[in-house]
């Protein structure tokens, strides 16, 4: 298993390495001077003086190959500067990251519950009012664009509970990071809670219905499996045979796109949060990439492909306590 | 011999399907007494299996229907509560299923596999439970049992997978354990090992079996008595000497004409039956076999009335019995 984890971590490295020299070299093949950006956009006719300068200052005179070396340690230690902003880039981290993380965290234990909830109770009551009512409603949530959802929920907590008095639990701040009280970083108080539950569940939103269907047919596939029926034969509860012999089996594929689904959550979580006023990497990242903001957009990048890597390590790592078959063939070799 | 434990009595499963009802089986009669071997031999789709899996009420609920009626002891089965049927499941009557690699759980322990088992029937510590199946994987004849008992079934050998099966099965002593083609899944070379193992350890336990097989050479030196199914209904039914001596159906004369002999000096042939098994959908009208009949004659009317069998005993359905039964005679059966 250790071999395995420090191949995947090697192979992760490489990963990271291809993503930065693509990024780097796109950058300069595409349309657009950056020391004109920076003095001041590019149909402002900057003058030349100043956009001189700032290629001296920024090394944009030296060599592709220069530049690259120079920029792959920059950003390795995180110790380049905003063009924009002139904000040091490990800042942006360390401001962004946490915000983001802490986000797509509840936003996967949403869909763990909720989704996997709903796709075993619908699997197990199948074609039953349960049921239709789940596949409707992870039909719509998954139509709905984020934002016109965001929009509408938005409106009963933050504006009609208002109105009519609800419970103070009801009424939610419409936007906002909040008071940034987090116990072991993950845990909001009760203030903090208000501020992540909707951009949570919005976030959530999408994938929570894929997750219940994808739960629902895996379930289903794994119910007639030969093993179930031995289980039903031994005289097991129904909700014996469903933890301990379909859901075991049926969770495999949920658990890959969890994992894939949290790297994009993290990094990309652009709509959620602009919506929200949510300030994590993705909304960072996009402003980045549109001023052709260099240190930014690769640091950023560069988190957001680390975070990916290492969930898919997890999801990969826990594939082998899901499945001891896996265990012995993947990790030993 | 003994007290009656199973009785089967005009059973009949059908299940609804797409392109209408397939009639599995079409009143089947069966009776087991304590400590009995009652063998029921059949081709795949002759109904051996479903019967087999309607005893215990696994058949799926939706679409299947189940008439007549199903006693053990003096209760029916089919009027029975899914508590009450929990305690009979792994409880009273266990099962032996034909692939042991697809029946055992693949994500967990053999051992964990026979322990909850016998926590769900006898309650007890976790620890009692194992001893229990320690003390069971030892008795089929699994080497180091101790060991062998945290291992998963893909590190079993395929005879060894059935042993833990068997170990399963009878792990909390059930009066009636049903082996579902045991053997049809294993080398040749462990069928006749695991088929011995199946009778002795039963008979220690005082268990009765109900030994389903399409193969009629296996039956014979460990049943007692036989049941040859075709098409949903038994056609032949007797003691393993009256059915072996005396075939005197002609699909029952056609199954041993078509099992190799041992003590044969080569001169005789095997002979295999002609035609095709019938469609369930719609099956033959008449005695089932006729279109597959030497025997069948217009003017007994085997394509027109449906034959029962004709004595408690030696019960052979065909309506000419008597031209069949001769016919042994001939061949010197």
């Amino acid at each position: 298993m250790t071999t395995f984890i420090v191949r995947r971590l090697v192979s992760l490295l490489l990963t990271l390495l291809g993503g930065f020299t693509v990024l780097f070299i796109l950058f300069f093949a595409l349309p657009g001077d950056p020391a004109e950006l920076m003095a001041g956009g590019g149909n402002k006719n900057p003058s030349p003086a100043v956009v001189a300068a700032i290629r001296e200052k920024f090394h944009l005179n030296d060599s592709v190959a220069e530049q690259y070396v120079r920029r792959l340690g920059e950003t390795v230690t995180l110790s380049g500067t905003s063009y924009q902003t002139k904000e040091p880039v490990r800042d942006v981290v360390a401001e962004r990251l946490p915000n983001s993380l802490r986000l797509a965290v509840w936003a996967i234990a949403i869909e763990i519950t909720v989704g996997v909830g709903f796709g075993v109770l619908s699997a197990r009551r199948r074609n039953s009012f349960a049921d239709y009512a789940s596949t409707l409603s992870a039909v719509v949530m998954s139509a709905i664009p984020v934002f016109v959802l965001a929009y509408l929920l938005k409106q009963v907590t933050g504006v009609y509970a208002f109105q009519h008095n609800w419970p103070d639990a009801l009424r939610l701040p419409p936007i906002g990071i909040g008071p940034k009280e987090w116990y072991l970083g993950f845990i909001p108080s009760l203030e903090q809670l208000k501020y992540l539950i909707q951009p949570a569940i919005i976030l959530a939103s999408v994938s929570t219905a894929i997750v219940a269907r994808l739960t629902r047919t895996t379930v289903l596939e794994a119910s007639t499996m030969d093993h179930v029926r031995t289980a039903r034969s031994k005289g097991l509860r129904d909700g014996e045979v469903t933890r301990r012999h379909i859901l075991r089996n049926a969770l495999i594929p949920v658990v890959t796109f969890l994992g894939i689904d949290f790297g994009t959550l993290v990094g990309f979580a652009v709509l959620t949060e602009t919506v929200f006023d949510w300030p994590g990497l993705g909304s960072k990242v996009a402003r980045a990439a549109s001023t052709g903001d260099l240190p930014v957009v690769l640091a950023l990048s560069m988190v957001v492909m680390l975070v990916y890597g290492l969930a898919n390590l997890i999801v990969d790592v826990s594939y082998a306590w899901l499945d001891p078959r896996i265990r012995r063939n993947g990790g030993a070799r | 011999m003994g007290e009656r434990l199973l009785s089967i009595e005009g059973l009949r499963v059908g299940f609804d399907t797409d392109d209408g009802r397939v009639q599995s089986v079409r009143g089947v009669d069966l009776t087991i007494d304590r400590g009995e071997v009652v063998a029921v031999v059949g081709e795949s789709g002759s109904g051996k299996s479903v019967t087999a899996l309607a005893v215990l009420g696994l058949h799926p609920k939706q679409r299947t229907v189940i008439e007549g009626c199903i006693r053990w002891h003096d209760e029916d089965l089919l009027a029975a509560s899914e508590d009450r049927l929990r305690e009979v499941r792994g409880g009273e009557i266990a099962m032996v299923f034909q692939d042991p690699l697809t029946a055992l759980n693949p994500v967990h322990t053999v051992g964990r596999q026979i322990i909850e088992m016998v926590r769900s029937h006898r309650g007890g510590s976790k620890q009692a439970a194992r001893d229990r199946a320690i003390e069971m994987l030892g008795l089929v004849g699994i080497p180091q049992p101790t060991r062998r008992v945290d291992m998963y079934p893909h590190e079993f050998s395929g005879g060894m997978r059935q042993r833990a099966m068997i170990a399963m099965a009878l792990s909390c002593e059930p009066q009636l354990v049903i082996a579902d083609e045991p053997t049809t899944a294993l080398d040749v070379t462990v069928q006749a090992q695991v088929l011995e193992l199946l009778v002795s350890s039963t008979e220690q336990l005082g268990s009765a079996v109900l030994l389903i097989t399409h193969d009629l050479g296996v039956v014979a030196g460990l049943a007692d008595r036989v049941s040859v199914m075709y098409a949903g209904r038994v056609v032949e039914r007797g003691t393993i000497d009256e059915v072996f001596a005396a075939p005197s159906h002609p699909y029952t004369q056609g199954l041993l004409r078509s099992l190799p002999r041992v003590d044969a000096d080569g001169s005789d042939e095997l002979i295999p039956i002609g035609g095709q098994p019938p469609s369930m959908l719609a099956p033959p009208s008449g005695c089932a076999f006729h279109p597959r009949c030497g025997f069948a004659a217009a003017e007994s009317g085997c394509a027109d009335r449906l034959p029962e069998l004709d004595a408690d005993t030696h019960g052979v359905a065909c309506w000419r019995r008597a031209e069949v039964a001769a016919r042994n005679a001939e061949v010197g059966t």
